[in-house]
């Protein structure tokens, strides 16, 4: 029995010693993999993380959609008929093909940059003010930069806000301070179309003030001669030609920016980072695309690598071939093949320098030749037809042989319709250059050949010209107005 | 330290029940089963009201000491009624056992304690092993299918060890309706596909509050106990050895185009796009010819009679076997008793490239240290593997790709080997998908321990101590190669994932019992604990590349790891508990169950819950006024109410977090990833039952029907933001559904003679889910969720048909008029998804030496999106091999009245019209569906020609299951929920085995 008593006894007792381990503790429980926010931006190497994050980011939707869609909207590229089913729908425009950059991806990026900057106010202690500016200063660069991409997407261009359609013209919710959580729940609404520039141009300019002049890690972040280069092209949307011509002045002059001859063209795609870039997506072979996502992958074919969906559209094709016979290197960036049965032209641009499996290129986001076309575009606006003349014959000379680069016509629209044209030899499947051209003067969508199939051209004052804000915003934000047509 | 109090008072409070131990009376016997007079080893024998008891020798004889005179002995065992008798004057009391047909005195687990059925006031579904015994399932859940009602058990795949989901009365919760599992009375986590169920004693399912508010924090969508096996004194170790040998056949098979027709589908797809003149229609005839698919007649006919006709389909299917080894031993003197057992199963599946292999080890033992106390200890150890082919959308998934492949492809060439990969052939598929099977190997691991230590020590007569502690480790372990020379390791010159995965759960629990019976008519007991739990899990994963062949396929040969990971979550609760039973004179009862617990998972200020409930029980058949109706054994209301909670947030729900793991240019990023909620805390669920149970003509007809409505309240949800805020959704307690149901199960020996019996099982139930309340003043959000519709239900545009004028397909508007281009208003809303009925029933004949059961399942009202049919019904848009109902049923002349449109390349209709392969209700289809499950025969070989081969028993059986199913699913299998999409399919198998006591 007394054994017993001792079993029971020291049963008992662990029973009481468990029961009275600390209660609360037990139930604190805390990850390892992640960190409170408090935490996260209590000092400027979480600040400085939080923009790697964004740069990360960044490189994320800089990829095949955001550089090709432009073009399959248009009358650039089109998809082959034997396809993997990807993008099917964009040579048509079906509903929300232009909507093709993220709603809500962007304005994630928006909040974690509001709390970048709300908490870098909130430091304490003394902080290398360069590192401190040059942080802030890209922070506002790259916010300026989104609203510019959200407003190029979801507003009518600047230039013709006036709808064709019923309905207001409108911009984009513009916020500006982070999103502080559950007490919060009333939400923005749109802003104009002019308060959404505003916005875009005091970031920049924000920015630059920030910016250090050594452009420190170029063509790779947000530098001081990036952001110069940004203005140059906003100023160009929103037809402030002076502003325009003078900003893309500025950044041609800059050390830092080449513009390669017909030697060395083809060289600056395989580069890294390209020799033209002002502002370039570099990937490593950590983060490199892959196949569903990389330029090579979609419209690049060499069996087994790629899946050879995108093909250009004749009428690209038929211009290539006119500017082949002037000796310009341009047109070398693509390449005839036959696809299942049918002949196919291919961009050769992003044709994967790392090797044919490898779906690994650097993205330009800004280069050297869009200075060179902002400059003279602006100047024949201004009617100032010799600077523009001279530039753009500077530039040609640059891509063609020397005896045809001289730029002859004399009619500022024709010098405009041989910018824009200029412009489509040098950037087809870059940055869907052409959708926003077309756009931001005012133009309908022509889709090239008439009897090229598919081809149904879209009139300026189509709905699907602006795209359609998420249905998740317009159920969870009473304040949010869809755009038109939708 | 406020619970350290609570617990210390609780504690002190129950011992105080302890009362002085009186003189003793000694008391001894025999027990024998009545049918034919045997002894029977291991009978219970317990005085009623105390903790005193021991249990029949080999001769069934026992001795047991009683306080006094008024005793009652109380003598239970497994499948026999139990008797009661007072011990008076009497010293020696023999007893004979009556079988017990339906089982109204069986014992029902019920958590932290155990109840015979008759004083049962809270709802719980019972399978005991005799009837699953033998069965060829992998999984627990599938034991269970269709036997116990409430209890709804469906799969995403036929695989062993595949996705498999239990759902008690429905599913009420937005985040989780996992029941919790406890075997042997300690929680398990993870996946429990690697419990033998052959060592299942019984399965109860605690379904309402009642009984599972014990279980507080974990109880809202029900709890499912499992006990295992328990050896009983011998003479002789007891063997048994089942051997088992099986084959299998997918069930699943879909009517696709033979290759003429793939041919045919697609040229004419191009013809009524462009016109026949196009040239691009032109080059595609062109190539038809030159690829040998066709020949152009003279007069400009096409001629198919040498058109290739592969059939991947037939490829792909083989047929599966398995083999099934099965030894256990149990026995054990009067103070050490043991149940063992090993077995192994080797499984050849009926889809190329998929073996299975499991074995499994279970050493349960008892030892009397004295007459107070008892330790037992429960360990098992199961090793599972998987060598298994890709899956879900990906080209190498044979089973996709054995649907997806146009038939023009050939699958070997001349010399007997798979082609070269058909990648840029007109079908667009980029990959051999049996090539790649073939040389790829996805091959997972799982290790399974469960260990778990208890003691009990009768600290009195009346109240006993009892103390568990348990362990559950779950090691997984996944290595994906894709070698080079197959299609998806081709680009990266070889590709292996490995990835390990971890996950350690604790469980301590000590409980006080205590017992006792006042004035012949008081009956209590109680119960009262303390409980901790806590879990961690960790994983790690490394992708690595650039092998420098295929024969070296380890991590370290890799030139190149592309990406790696690694987490640790943990977790952890706490509660104290108490139940008391009470019943007056066998008349009236009445229990009341409390339990108060806390989760780490929860804000600082709402960690805590407490979960009470009560029922009451009243036998009418006990009353005096009922005592004239001999027919009558049992009649009995059940009414109880309570809250149940639930914790299935994530395990950092509460809290605001930034991650890692994200690089620019070589530097590290961070991201915000979960915004704070400082309010957050549990689920709860409050049950109202209404029962009725009864039993009449001698155990012969057993009916219960319950009803109940479920409350979800507090459900956890994410509360929509704008996306302008930077995030999509924030996690709040906001939501509220109802599941409202009845439960019918009925029980009848319909034939009972010497040697023919036959007997029924049936049970149906049904239920029907309702969102009470989202956001406040909000009556829809998220797409799917609406106030008045279930959990899930389908928002969808909704498919007209079409259009017998000109071949387009048509589509409703809000209106229900004809459109052909929806927008997002003209949706409609259909469901629900769960299913509103379901339920089994089962037929046991017994005649002479034969035994056989029949067994079937169905379910019905549920709403289901046929995924897989979007790919195989895309018509003209990817040059995919489709059904050949595409081809056979399509739109052709104006005024055919068809589901299928008109072929048209890229299925551009003229017109703005969204292409029929967009999200719409057309592949929505209602699945009602009845399913021979189970057929199983088995012969007893006469115990006198065995026992000179000193064989207790040797039986042989046959098997089937999957024999037949009643549907008008046009679907995989209707018995599947979830994404449906090429998943290893069910098989129809028939198995051979022989079982061999002794």
């Amino acid at each position: 029995m007394h054994k017993h008593n001792f079993i029971y006894s020291l049963i008992l007792t662990a029973a009481i010693l468990i029961g009275a381990a600390s209660c609360e503790d037990y139930l604190e429980k805390y990850p390892r993999a992640s960190m409170a926010s408090e935490l996260a931006m209590a000092d400027l190497e979480g600040i400085e993380a939080t923009l790697y994050g964004l740069y990360n980011r960044m490189q994320g939707w800089h990829l095949a959609t955001h550089y090709l869609a432009g073009g399959l909207l248009t009358d650039e590229l089109k998809v082959a008929a034997a396809n993997s089913g990807r993008m099917i729908t964009y040579p048509t425009n079906q509903e929300n093909t232009s909507s093709f950059v993220s709603w809500s991806g962007r304005y994630n990026d928006i909040n974690r940059l509001n709390m970048m900057l709300y908490y870098v106010d909130e430091l304490e202690g003394d902080f290398d003010e360069t590192r401190l500016n040059r942080l802030k200063g890209e922070a506002h660069a790259m916010r300026g930069y989104i609203y510019f991409n959200l407003l190029k997407v979801y507003a009518r261009p600047y230039m013709y806000q006036t709808p064709l359609v019923q309905g207001e013209p409108l911009g984009v919710t513009i916020k500006l301070d982070p999103f502080m959580g559950i007490d919060e729940d009333s939400f923005e609404p749109r802003a104009t179309i002019d308060e959404g520039y505003q916005v875009v141009l005091d970031e920049l300019e924000m920015a630059i003030s920030l910016l250090p002049e050594t452009n420190d890690d170029f063509p790779y972040r947000f530098t001081n001669i990036s952001a110069k280069a940004l203005l140059a092209k906003i100023h160009l949307y929103m037809g402030n030609w002076t502003e325009a011509a003078s900003y893309a002045e500025d950044v041609i002059a800059d050390g830092n920016v080449n513009l390669t001859g017909t030697d060395n063209y083809i060289d600056a795609f395989a580069e890294t980072p390209g020799s033209e870039s002002i502002l370039e997506m570099g990937y490593t072979s950590d983060d490199r695309p892959g196949m569903n996502e990389s330029i090579q992958g979609l419209a690049w074919y060499d069996p087994p690598t790629g899946y050879g969906d995108l093909i250009l559209r004749r009428d690209l094709i038929n211009l290539l071939e006119e500017y082949r016979t002037k000796g310009d290197v341009r047109p070398e960036m693509t390449y005839e093949y036959t696809k299942v049965g049918e002949d196919v032209v291919f961009q050769d641009k992003f044709a994967g320098y790392a090797g044919p499996h490898a779906y690994w290129d650097d993205y330009p986001v800004i280069r050297t030749a869009e200075m060179y076309l902002i400059a003279a575009e602006a100047y024949a606006e201004l009617d100032q037809l010799t600077d523009a003349r001279n530039i753009l014959t500077d530039f040609r000379e640059h891509r063609m042989d020397q005896e045809n680069a001289e730029v002859t016509v004399d009619t500022k629209e024709e010098l405009i319709d041989l910018i824009l044209t200029e412009r489509r030899v040098e950037f087809f499947c870059e940055m869907s250059h052409r959708w926003f051209d077309l756009r931001r003067r005012g133009m309908g969508i022509p889709k090239g050949c008439p009897d090229e199939d598919p081809g149904i051209p879209l009139e300026f004052d189509d709905y699907r010209i602006v795209g359609r804000i998420p249905n998740a915003e317009m159920e969870a934000n009473e304040n949010a107005i869809q755009n038109p047509g939708y | 330290m406020r619970k350290k109090l609570l617990f210390s008072i609780l504690l002190l409070l129950i011992m105080s029940f302890s009362a002085a131990i009186a003189q003793e009376i000694t008391v001894t016997g025999t027990v024998t089963s009545a049918e034919d007079e045997e002894p029977i080893p291991g009978v219970s024998v317990a005085v009623r009201g105390t903790t005193i008891g021991t249990a029949t020798d080999i001769d069934g004889s026992y001795s047991i000491e009683v306080p006094s005179e008024e005793s009652v002995l109380q003598f239970t065992f497994v499948g026999m009624l139990s008797r009661e008798i007072m011990v008076g004057d009497q010293r020696t009391i023999d007893v004979e056992l009556e079988p017990d047909i339906v089982g109204l005195d069986e014992v029902v687990v019920t958590g932290y304690g155990a109840i015979r059925r008759r004083d049962l006031t809270g709802s719980v579904a019972s399978v005991r092993s005799t009837e699953i015994e033998g069965m060829a399932v992998e999984h627990v859940s599938r034991a269970i299918q269709g036997r116990a009602a409430g209890v709804q058990v469906t799969s995403s795949s036929g695989a062993p060890g595949g996705g498999i989901s239990t759902i008690i009365r429905g599913i009420g919760s937005f985040s989780s309706n996992t029941p919790l599992w406890i075997v042997d009375g300690v929680e398990i986590s993870g996946r429990l596909s690697s419990l033998d169920f052959n060592d299942v004693e019984t399965i109860d399912i605690l379904k309402d509050a009642a009984a599972s508010a014990i279980y507080g924090a974990r109880g809202a969508a029900g709890v499912i106990i499992i006990t295992t096996k328990r050896g009983e004194e011998a003479e002789e170790t007891n063997f048994t050895l089942d051997v088992s040998r099986g084959y299998s056949q997918g069930i699943t098979d879909l009517d696709m185009m033979d290759g003429t027709q793939f041919v045919e589908l697609y040229l004419e797809g191009y013809k009524n796009r462009l016109g026949e003149d196009h040239w691009f229609t032109q080059d595609r005839i062109q190539d038809a010819v030159n690829l040998g698919w066709m020949e152009v007649a003279a007069d400009g006919s096409y001629d198919f009679s040498n058109t290739p006709n592969h059939n991947w389909v037939d490829a792909v299917n083989r047929t599966g076997n398995y083999t099934d080894l099965r030894l256990n031993a149990s026995g054990g003197s009067e103070n050490t008793r043991f149940y063992s057992s090993l077995s192994h199963n080797r499984t050849e599946g009926h889809i190329v490239g998929y073996d299975f292999d499991r074995s499994s080890f279970r050493l349960n033992l008892d030892h009397d240290a004295s007459d107070r106390l008892t330790v037992d200890v429960q360990a098992n150890a199961n090793v599972a593997s998987r060598d298994i082919t890709r899956g879900g959308g990906a080209f190498t998934n044979p089973i996709l790709s054995a649907y997806f492949v146009p038939p023009i492809n050939a699958i070997y060439d001349e010399d007997g080997n798979f082609t070269n990969h058909p990648r840029g052939l007109w079908g667009m598929v980029p990959s051999h998908s049996l090539y790649s099977m073939e040389v790829d190997h996805f091959i997972t691991t799982n290790v399974k321990t469960l260990l778990n230590l208890g003691a009990s020590y009768d600290l009195t007569d009346h109240l006993a101590f009892r103390s568990v502690f348990g362990l559950d480790f779950n090691f997984y372990d996944n290595e994906y190669w894709y070698d080079p020379r197959g299609s998806d390791g081709m680009d990266n010159n070889g590709m292996l994932t490995d990835s390990e995965s971890n996950d350690f759960s604790y469980q301590t629990t000590q409980t006080l019992n205590y017992n006792n019976i006042f004035g012949d008519v008081h009956s209590f007991n109680a119960v009262a604990g303390f409980e901790t739990y806590s879990m961690i899990s960790r994983s790690s994963s490394a992708t690595g590349i650039n092998f420098p062949n295929h024969h070296m396929n380890v991590m370290n040969a890799a030139a190149e790891v592309t990406s790696f990971g690694g987490n640790e979550t943990e977790r952890s609760r706490m509660g104290v508990f108490s139940r008391l039973n009470y019943t007056f004179d066998d008349r009236y009862m009445l229990t009341m169950t409390g339990r108060y617990d806390g989760s780490s998972r929860f804000g600082a200020d709402n960690k805590w819950g407490f979960f009470p409930a009560a029922a009451i029980g009243w036998r009418i058949s006990s009353e005096p006024f009922m005592a004239g109706i001999d027919q009558l054994d049992n009649l009995m209301l059940r009414l109880s109410y309570g809250v149940s909670g639930s914790d299935a947030a994530g395990s950092y729900a509460a809290l605001g977090l930034w991650s890692g793991g994200t690089q620019y240019q070589g530097n590290v990023g961070i991201y915000p990833t979960q915004l704070p909620n400082r309010f957050l805390t549990w689920e709860e669920s409050r049950t109202l039952n209404l029962a009725i149970n009864a039993g009449a003509f001698g155990g012969r007809l057993n009916m219960e029907i319950d009803l109940y409505n479920r409350w979800s309240e507090r459900l956890l949800l994410g509360r929509p933001l704008p996306a302008t805020t930077g995030w999509t959704s924030i996690t709040e307690n906001i939501g509220r559904t109802v599941n409202e149901g009845i439960e019918i199960s009925l029980n009848t020996v319909n034939i009972q003679t010497d040697n023919f019996q036959w007997s029924t099982n049936f049970n149906i139930s049904f239920v029907q889910n309702e969102i009470l309340e989202l956001l406040p003043g909000q009556e829809f959000f998220s797409t799917r969720r609406k106030v008045g519709r279930a959990i899930n239900d389908w928002y969808i545009p909704q498919w007209a048909g079409v259009n017998p004028a000109d071949g387009r397909p048509m589509y409703y508007d809000a209106d229900w008029n004809i459109t052909y281009n929806p927008v997002y208003e003209d949706r409609h809303w259909m469901g629900p998804v769960q299913p509103t009925r379901y339920g089994g029933i089962t037929n046991e004949f017994q005649i002479g030496n034969f035994a056989a059961s029949i067994f079937f399942q169905y379910s019905g009202g549920s709403y289901r999106y046929a995924n897989h049919n979007r790919y195989v019904q895309m018509h003209n848009t990817m040059n995919l091999n489709q059904l050949a109902s595409v081809w056979t049923e399509r739109w052709q002349d104006p005024g055919d009245m068809t589901e299928m449109v008109r072929p048209v390349h890229a299925n551009v209709y003229a017109g703005d019209v969204m292409t029929p392969t967009s999200y719409s209700s057309r592949l929505i289809e209602r699945v009602d569906y009845i399913r021979l499950k189970d057929v199983d025969i088995s012969y007893t070989i006469p115990r006198a020609f065995t026992q000179r081969y000193n064989i207790d028993r040797l039986s042989v059986y046959a098997r089937a299951t999957n024999l037949l199913t009643w549907d008008d699913y046009s679907g995989w299998d209707p018995e599947f929920t979830g994404s449906d999409f090429f998943t290893y399919p069910q098989g129809r198998t028939v198995t051979v085995g022989i079982r061999t006591n002794f």
